[in-house]
């Protein structure tokens, strides 16, 4: 057998030069036997000599040093002595001693200078902890899949009317039947809707709950079975169906623990749900969570998500009500390997037979959305925490920038240290080698306590309504972003400097007088100090758009008074009041007792509540006949009760507002905003003229009157356009909010009203207590979130900045002593002197700010969907922060130029 | 460095599988490697001589002779197992094969039909 030419010669020195990796006692006692397996390991008979079979030797080989090498090196390590009777005198051996010795010289260097150290560490630590928060939000946020199966291939599926111009309508029963029957590409689909009033009473105080209904195949559709208990089955339906007992439930842990006492004997038992008992069959794990947002229109980030509590299986019979009635969200998961778009299609060709099928979808210009789901969640985020990311690493260039500007000042002072080491004969790699580990042990400190700095900060600094960011912590995925961010934060802040302070310049140490030479060091420290102002510029603008935005949202017209008001919600179970005589009873009764409760000025009921609830979108037009443009305008119609605009401190601004007599009157009455006012009656008069409204159901028209007309109310968002709304007056449905209006604090109303209830009908709870403040700052709290952390983003960078720049000046002035002492000795006036030194700054501080003008220009338009009623360019934002980075500048100038001012002439000479 | 592996109620995978490669008469490193392989396990150079190293100072293996390579070396070693090394190997055999009992008596393969 003719043998191969493998290993060749090369590849066998590869080997023997791998093994220096091993300890020296290990290589002098096997180095020659492992040469020799090596050979035959890759001459093993009946092994082909392919490539593949090399690879897979070398891969052998390769995995044996990697574990080994380690193994036999601690060994040694912890064997020392022996290792030192054995220290060679081959200088290559040296290599891991060295580095050892560099780090014992790196620490001792550290801890002479604390003042230095603990300044380039905390810097360090604040752009690094800074960067590492930020990451794991992003990481935890946009980077994470849903905790749900094959949540990758789950998409939310919507209506859209293009007629109407409305979005993420929900899907009625017949459309969701035609998705599973009539596409391919879909693995399989769960539907569900939020019924939400629903009480549980009998075994405790009456609790208001979410009940979602869904499809049979939902919990196994996510992947989540129940803690306890079992899923939903075929047969749960059928005995709900068939008129026997009421279908089963299967409850939230928060029910469970909450109310229950995390009972084991849950199971089994019945619970009354509005009034109806329902065996528990299950309960859901912990963690378990709807992630997906309830329509909602206005608000840019989506809706909230809701809490269920109770789960109850679909009824087969809601699947056959009206296509007209979009009450269903619905998810489908793709088949494996089916992109978004070919699904969308197919979703687009079904859309178009369906509108070809069915008159109202033509009408409505009906699509079908796809969204994935996890965008669905997260999108609405995406810009905020991406700018914030983005403004992160400005901070950490900035600190980097200090850092580096520190050292530079710091490798000057040691010049004559360096000199002294070179001409004792250390090499110029060897020092570089020793400046680099001083710089990589500060960097492997900042990193450390800015790891400390993050975990802090993740827990402390959440904003509130994100989505998935209770998952956000340290994973594996961040620890390689922190290594990479201080791998980074090395080559930024430690490269230049080791390698200009490695670069002994003898002449400069011979030579003193040379002193004096303005080195280009001092070109390069400028240079970093004129960035920092730069960086810390357009962070700033980010920072100063970010609270002229807050203001505004502030200082926003709501339309509405919100402070006094107090917002209470009430549903009416099922049975008794089903009468609408009932229901008409209860409003009555509650809104008069409460107008009888101390502080009370005002009470009205109102469906569905400003900024808390979704109100039906309907087509309207002044007339009915078919002249009408049914479809150009929309409104939310809301139901008021008499007292509710007075209760909410509206403006009225033409006719009159609802009284006692409008509910029940035989006449249709309308009160509508000035939106819909100036709409169809642009001259004005719109009280008095009547405005067709389109029923959702039957597509029928009815005429109402206008009785009069008031400011618009805002409901979704706080600033932006918005839908107009028409509100009809009611005694009430079978959910109300209450809006209560005070003379003092609306809390202290709050212990009347559940009297009232309770005296009322016991079972019957109020739900989501709040004043309008707590939901106006659920939506102002994002912006303002970002508003708090560019800011604080910002002002770190100045700061930094800040010393920056007077550090570099401080430094050029000390080294300028005896310079200035000559000008001043030849007669130049503090006055020059204090110029020549500002004029400095001044320079580096304009040049700084020009460039991060111009960057700020092309950067701000990337957080211009974060921005409220403010343009990326503002020019007062642009001025106001060019100005104040021009004071700091200037101050953090001013100081040192006065200490060269005050110079002793005499005293800067001696020291020549 | 003292002898943790006597100590040690179980031996590392590699060092049973070595004493087991020496059970039948002294063999040269790669002979070892060779045996080990058959076992399903690749172990590399490195590992089989950092575990012959610290065997040798536990006491269990000793040099066997040499016999004669083409290699650089231009002779190689053999290593042997002591009595205190058949005894640890033994004991942990003992072990293997109560082990190998249990999995039969609990029928773990039984559902797999005709494994291995």
């Amino acid at each position: 057998m003719a043998r191969t030419q493998y290993p060749s010669r090369r590849a066998r020195q590869l080997y023997r030069r791998l093994l220096r990796l091993y300890p020296r006692w290990f290589r002098t006692l096997y180095a020659d036997q492992m040469c020799d397996d090596f050979v035959d390991l890759f001459q093993t008979p009946g092994s082909s000599r392919s490539l593949a079979s090399r690879v897979r030797c070398w891969t052998t080989v390769l995995r044996d040093l990697l574990v080994s090498v380690p193994r036999e090196r601690l060994a040694a390590w912890r064997s020392r002595p022996p290792a030192n009777q054995l220290r060679s005198n081959n200088p290559r051996d040296g290599i891991m001693a060295s580095v050892f010795e560099d780090l014992r010289y790196a620490l001792r260097m550290l801890k002479q200078h604390p003042g230095f150290s603990i300044t380039v560490i905390a810097t360090l630590a604040l752009g690094i902890g800074a960067n590492i928060a930020m990451f794991s939000v992003v990481n935890g946020v946009l980077l994470s899949s849903l905790p749900y199966r094959d949540a990758d291939r789950l998409v939310t599926i919507w209506n859209r009317h293009v007629t109407t111009d409305v979005s993420k309508a929900q899907v009625s029963g017949p459309d969701y039947g035609d998705f599973r029957e009539r596409t391919t590409l879909f693995e399989d689909f769960v539907i569900l809707h939020n019924a939400m009033d629903n009480s549980i009473t009998g075994d405790g105080p009456a609790e208001q709950v979410d009940m979602g209904i869904v499809s049979v195949n939902f919990f196994e559709f996510l992947g989540r079975a129940p803690i306890l208990g079992r899923s939903f089955t075929q047969d749960d339906l059928l005995a709900a169906g068939g008129g026997g007992a009421p279908g089963p439930i299967i409850i939230s842990h928060g029910l469970w623990t909450r109310r229950y006492g995390a009972d084991p004997d849950i199971l089994g038992r019945t619970i009354q749900v509005s009034g109806v008992a329902r065996e528990v069959i299950g309960v859901l794990p912990a963690d378990f969570q709807l992630l997906m947002p309830e329509y909602d229109a206005g608000a840019s980030n989506g809706g909230a998500l809701d809490v269920m509590d109770v789960w109850y299986p679909l009824p087969d019979r809601i699947l056959r009500y009206s296509r007209s009635l979009g009450i269903f969200r619905v998810i489908g998961r793709l088949r494996e390997g089916v992109t978004l778009r070919q699904a969308q299609e197919e979703m687009d060709a079904l859309a178009a037979r369906l509108r070809e099928e069915h008159r109202m979808h033509a009408d409505r210009g009906m699509q079908i959305d796809l969204v994935p789901m996890h965008a669905e969640l997260v999108g609405g985020m995406r810009p905020v925490v991406l700018a914030l990311f983005g403004a992160v690493g400005f901070v950490l260039l900035v600190a980097c920038a200090n850092v580096a500007n520190l050292l530079l000042v710091r490798a000057a002072d040691r010049k004559h240290e360096v000199a002294v080491r070179a001409a004792l004969g250390a090499d110029r790699n060897r020092l570089f080698r020793q400046l680099l580990t001083e710089n990589a042990v500060l960097a492997v400190a900042g990193t450390g306590l800015g790891l400390l700095l993050a975990t802090v900060a993740i827990v402390a600094l959440a904003p509130p309504g994100v989505p998935l960011l209770d998952a956000t912590g340290i994973d594996g995925t961040v620890v390689w972003f922190t290594v990479g961010v201080a791998g980074l934060a090395i080559l930024l802040f430690g490269l230049v400097p080791a390698y200009r302070a490695a670069q002994p310049d003898l002449n400069l140490q011979l030579n003193r007088a040379s002193r004096r030479i303005q080195g280009s060091g001092h070109r390069l420290r400028g240079g970093i100090a004129m960035a920092e102002i730069a960086l810390s510029l357009v962070l700033l603008v980010g920072g100063g758009l970010m609270i002229r935005s807050f203001i505004k949202l502030q200082g926003a017209r709501l339309g509405f008074e919100p402070t006094s008001a107090l917002t209470v919600k009430i549903a009416l179970p099922h049975g008794q009041y089903d009468d609408p005589a009932f229901r008409t009873i209860y409003w009555n009764s509650l809104r008069r007792e409460a107008l009888r409760l101390p502080g009370v000025e005002q009470a009205g009921l109102v469906w569905p509540l400003p900024f808390a609830g979704i109100g039906g979108e309907v087509p309207y037009a002044d007339n009915g006949g078919e002249s009408a443009d049914w479809g150009r305008y929309v409104a939310s119609v809301a139901s008021a009760s008499p007292g509710y605009f007075e209760a909410m401190g509206a403006r009225l601004v033409d006719g009159r507002l609802f009284t006692e007599t409008d509910p029940t009157n035989a006449k249709d009455v309308v009160v509508v905003d000035d939106i819909v006012a100036d709409r169809l009656f642009p001259g004005g008069n719109a009280v008095g003229r009547t405005l067709w409204l389109q029923d959702r159901l039957d597509d029928t028209k009815r005429p109402f009157e206008i009785v009069g007309v008031v400011g618009h109310i805002r409901h979704q968002r706080v600033v932006g356009p918005e839908r107009e709304t028409i509100y009809r007056p009611t005694v009430g449905g079978a959910r109300m909010a209450l809006v209560v209006r005070t003379d003092g604090d609306p809390l202290l109303a709050l212990g009347g009203l559940r009297q009232i209830a309770t005296s009322l009908d016991p079972d019957i709870p109020l739900f989501d207590v709040r004043t309008f403040a707590e939901y106006l700052g659920d939506r102002i709290a994002p912006t303002r979130f970002t508003m708090t952390l560019a800011s604080v983003f910002a002002f770190v960078a100045l700061g930094l900045a800040a010393v920056g720049l007077y550090g570099v000046i401080s430094y050029s002035v000390a080294q300028r002593t005896a310079e200035l002492g000559v000008r001043m000795a030849l007669g130049a006036q503090q006055g020059s002197i204090l110029r020549l030194v500002l004029r400095n700054g001044a320079a580096m501080a304009s040049g700084g700010i020009a460039i991060g003008l111009m960057a700020s220009l092309a950067l701000t338009r990337a957080i211009g969907s974060l921005l409220v009623g403010v343009t990326p360019t503002d020019p007062l934002t642009f001025l106001g922060v060019s100005l104040l980075l021009a004071a700091v500048a200037l101050i953090a100038s001013y100081i040192p130029a006065r200490r060269a001012a005050r110079v002793d002439p005499i005293s800067a000479l001696r020291a020549e | 460095m003292g002898t943790p592996a006597e100590q040690r109620t179980r031996l590392s995978q590699p060092a049973f599988h070595v004493l087991l490669a020496l059970a039948e008469g002294p063999l040269h490193g790669y002979a070892v490697m060779q045996h080990v392989a058959e076992a399903g396990l690749k172990l590399g150079p490195g590992t089989i001589y950092g575990a012959l190293h610290r065997m040798q100072e536990a006491g269990w293996v000793k040099p066997a002779g040499a016999e004669k390579a083409r290699g650089p070396s231009g002779e190689r070693q053999r290593y042997g197992l002591t009595r205190a090394g058949r005894t640890v190997l033994r004991a942990e055999a003992r072990r293997v094969v109560h082990v190998a009992d249990l999995v039969r008596m609990r029928a773990v393969l039984a559902d797999e039909g005709d494994s291995r």
